[in-house]
């Protein structure tokens, strides 16, 4: 007598129970995010089945892809009518999407309290017309590192690393060596590292914003900054620092694990890379030299609602959770995400370590770069290009400057002809 | 009859959805602001207006004119040399075949990330060979004045597959007309103008239009090595389009830039076909 194989009837068994359970009216929600392999998946594979759990009248399915196709996936998706309920997004640009009506606005649930359990910096990036578009699941922030071992070496005292932009300068100058006219070990390099020329600009005092509420680069400011970066990148021969910088760009080995730079700009995920690859490099952590006004640029992931989701209030209740103290603490400490939730980050674990410290310290005073409906990737766009040839020594900082303002100035006029 | 028409199906679905609907829709696009999340709204020529005062634009075109203009000729006159040699009757030719085929066996973005390492300005293999000389090489990709010969030289490395059509041309010239204008007292030279260049025009033809089409739509290189950069130096059409389209999210503006390029393509090709009339001898004609 045929009978049905057992493994058929044990995946009918379960498909019927799948069935039945969905049958159970329980809320279904869909939440994508870019953790998809190693410890950050498993991570969020448990977070997300301690949510269903507490919640049975909601299931929560969520999906990870890697950093790279996450994006093209949730447009593609969102643009399809098939994307998720909560989704994690960039909090560099949610003006954009809230301007296009794809998410919504969360302030009905925020109630009072409003965003005053997250950094106040990230609360600029997530309101666009009077309203709160995301929360700031996690934002970064740069600080200085620096090669103690090289320091001591230079005879520069491993526990006082530079404040100041003059400090810098003379660090830099006192760990850098030349040979042959090609740089063997550099103090710092303006364009190495996380951090390009509007956090000089800022750290400068400079915030480009304009009266009119649009963007402004040709200020003295930024002239100064920009001046600056230059003198940095000529200081040691332009050839040799370009030729010196090309060895690194693309990724392919980092300066400052081999010991070939002693100080660097990074964020604060970087020390995961120094324990996977240069376990044994002896390094501090310092706020960054300014020139006047202490500050950082943060940028970090998001937390949004799809405006089209069918249940808000199950979303919302993922949200909420997601950015709870518990779940942002140990998120902080799986990623070494400097998370949106004061509280978790400045919780006493996390604060016993040092390094952490510094972090939190940074993170009072940085800011995330101004939002531009009409060009919003102007620092690419209009500055990028400017930049680089200023730094090449072809226009001036002035000259380079007031370009990159008439490129922004063309770029937002096309916006609005052709919108 | 409708047995045929099942067989193509696959086909005739394919091509109907996933190329003449989008071809159809990216000229209304063309016409419209459409950001993928909004529908799209219909703006008239703004776009191409717009597109006509955008410096970008035109720095992108020059990039991608100027690309072409040497690189076609370049690949040209090196391929049919290399197919020249490769032509000859010697011992062991079909091993040189090969090794000046296999490069192009290998490309895009794995064939871009080796060559970042050939140009790098201290380490890479070319300044390295140049300092032999007494030569301080160019920063190359990282200088706005070198990154785009850069590029062309790069380019070079697709070499093979330009230069076995030349070779099959080559042999596919008949061996008598050899001997008969050996027999008229015709050196290596003669032989060469006045009878391989006009029997293996057609191939040469079929090159130049294909190598200009590819051309103008250069872009890996670009997108892995320089991101557009230095000073826009390599930001070349596709690249551009390519940006505004799937970064900037704006179907509209990158449609229009589409269209525009289709008939500069369409121009230059028309142009080549003219020249040809003169230049290209098809024995059947």
């Amino acid at each position: 007598m045929r009978t049905v194989p057992r493994h058929l009837r044990i995946l009918a068994a379960a498909l019927f129970i799948s069935v039945a359970g969905t049958a159970w009216a329980q809320t279904q929600i869909t939440f994508w995010h870019i953790f998809d392999a190693g410890p950050a998946a498993e991570f969020i594979d448990g977070v997300i089945a301690d949510f269903n759990t507490a919640n049975p009248d909601i299931h929560v399915t969520h999906l990870g892809t890697n950093f790279w196709d996450y994006w093209t996936r949730l447009t593609t998706a969102t643009a399809g009518g098939i994307g998720p309920d909560v989704a994690m997004n960039d909090l560099g640009n949610v003006p954009s999407r809230a301007n296009m009506g794809t998410i919504r606005a969360l302030d009905d649930y925020l109630g009072d309290k409003g965003l005053d359990a997250f950094w106040p910096a990230t609360a600029a990036a997530v309101e666009w017309q009077g309203g709160t578009y995301a929360l700031p699941l996690e934002t970064d922030v740069r600080v200085l590192f620096y090669n103690k071992t090289l320091f001591a070496a230079a005879g520069l005292d491993p526990n006082s690393p530079p404040t100041t932009w003059e400090e810098l300068v003379a660090a830099s100058d006192a760990l850098t060596k030349i040979e042959n006219g090609r740089i063997t070990q550099l103090g710092f390099g303006p364009t190495l590292g996380n951090t390009y020329f509007p956090l000089y600009a800022m750290l400068n005092g400079e915030d480009f914003v304009a009266e009119d509420g649009g963007l402004k680069f040709d200020t003295p400011a930024a002239t100064e900054a920009l001046q600056w970066m230059v003198d940095r990148q000529n200081a040691y021969g332009s050839r040799a620092m370009t030729s010196f910088s090309a060895a690194f760009s693309g990724g392919a080995s980092d300066p400052f694990l081999s010991g070939q730079v002693a100080m660097i700009i990074q964020n604060n995920t970087y020390p995961g890379l120094i324990a996977t690859y240069a376990p044994d490099l002896d390094y501090g952590v310092a706020l960054l030299p300014h020139n006047g006004t202490p500050t950082s640029w943060s940028n970090g992931f998001s937390l949004e609602m799809s405006a089209s989701t069918a249940n808000p209030d199950a979303a919302w209740r993922l949200m909420d959770y997601l950015m709870s103290p518990a779940v942002q603490l140990a998120y902080a400490t799986t990623n070494l995400s400097m998370v949106g939730n004061i509280a978790a980050a400045e919780s006493p674990e996390l604060m016993a370590n040092a390094t952490w410290r510094v972090f939190v310290e940074q993170m009072g005073t940085s800011a995330f770069r101004p939002f531009s409906l009409e060009a919003p990737a102007w620092y690419d766009t209009a500055l990028q290009p400017e930049i680089d040839a200023a730094l090449l020594g072809t226009k001036t900082p002035e000259q380079a400057l007031s370009d990159a303002q008439r490129s922004y100035e063309n770029e937002v006029r096309r916006f609005r002809e052709t919108n | 009859m409708y047995t045929a028409w099942l067989f193509i199906l696959p086909w005739v679905l394919g091509f109907l959805f996933f190329l003449a609907l989008p071809i159809a829709l990216s000229v209304y696009y063309s016409f419209t602001s459409f950001n993928v999340f909004q529908p799209p709204r219909w703006i008239g020529t703004a776009n191409f207006r717009a597109l006509s005062t955008d410096p970008l634009f035109w720095k992108a075109l020059y990039n991608t004119a100027y690309y072409t203009f040497i690189s076609v000729p370049l690949m040209m006159a090196i391929s049919l040399g290399v197919a020249l040699l490769l032509n000859s009757k010697l011992r062991g030719m079909r091993i040189f075949r090969t090794i000046f085929f296999l490069p192009s066996v290998l490309s895009g973005v794995g064939v871009a990330l080796l060559w970042l390492w050939i140009f790098n300005p201290d380490y890479g293999l070319i300044n390295l060979l140049l300092s032999y000389f007494g030569i301080e090489g160019p920063l190359w990709l990282y200088s706005p004045q070198w990154a785009k010969p850069a590029m062309i030289i790069m380019s070079l490395w697709g070499l093979g597959g330009v230069m076995v059509i030349n070779l099959a041309g080559l042999q596919s010239v008949p061996e008598q007309l050899y001997e008969a204008a050996r027999v008229d007292g015709a050196n290596n030279w003669a032989q060469f103008r006045y009878v391989t260049l006009p029997m293996l025009s057609p191939t040469l033809f079929f090159n130049f239009i294909t190598l200009t089409i590819g051309s103008f739509q250069v872009f890996t290189q670009a997108y892995i090595m320089t991101g557009g950069g230095p000073v826009h130096a390599t930001l070349f059409y596709v690249l551009y389009l390519f940006q505004t389209a799937f970064e900037n999210l704006r179907m509209g503006y990158a449609s229009a830039m589409a269209w525009i390029l289709f008939f500069v393509i369409v121009g230059v090709s028309l142009f080549q076909l003219a020249v040809s009339r003169r230049l290209v001898y098809y024995e059947e004609s």
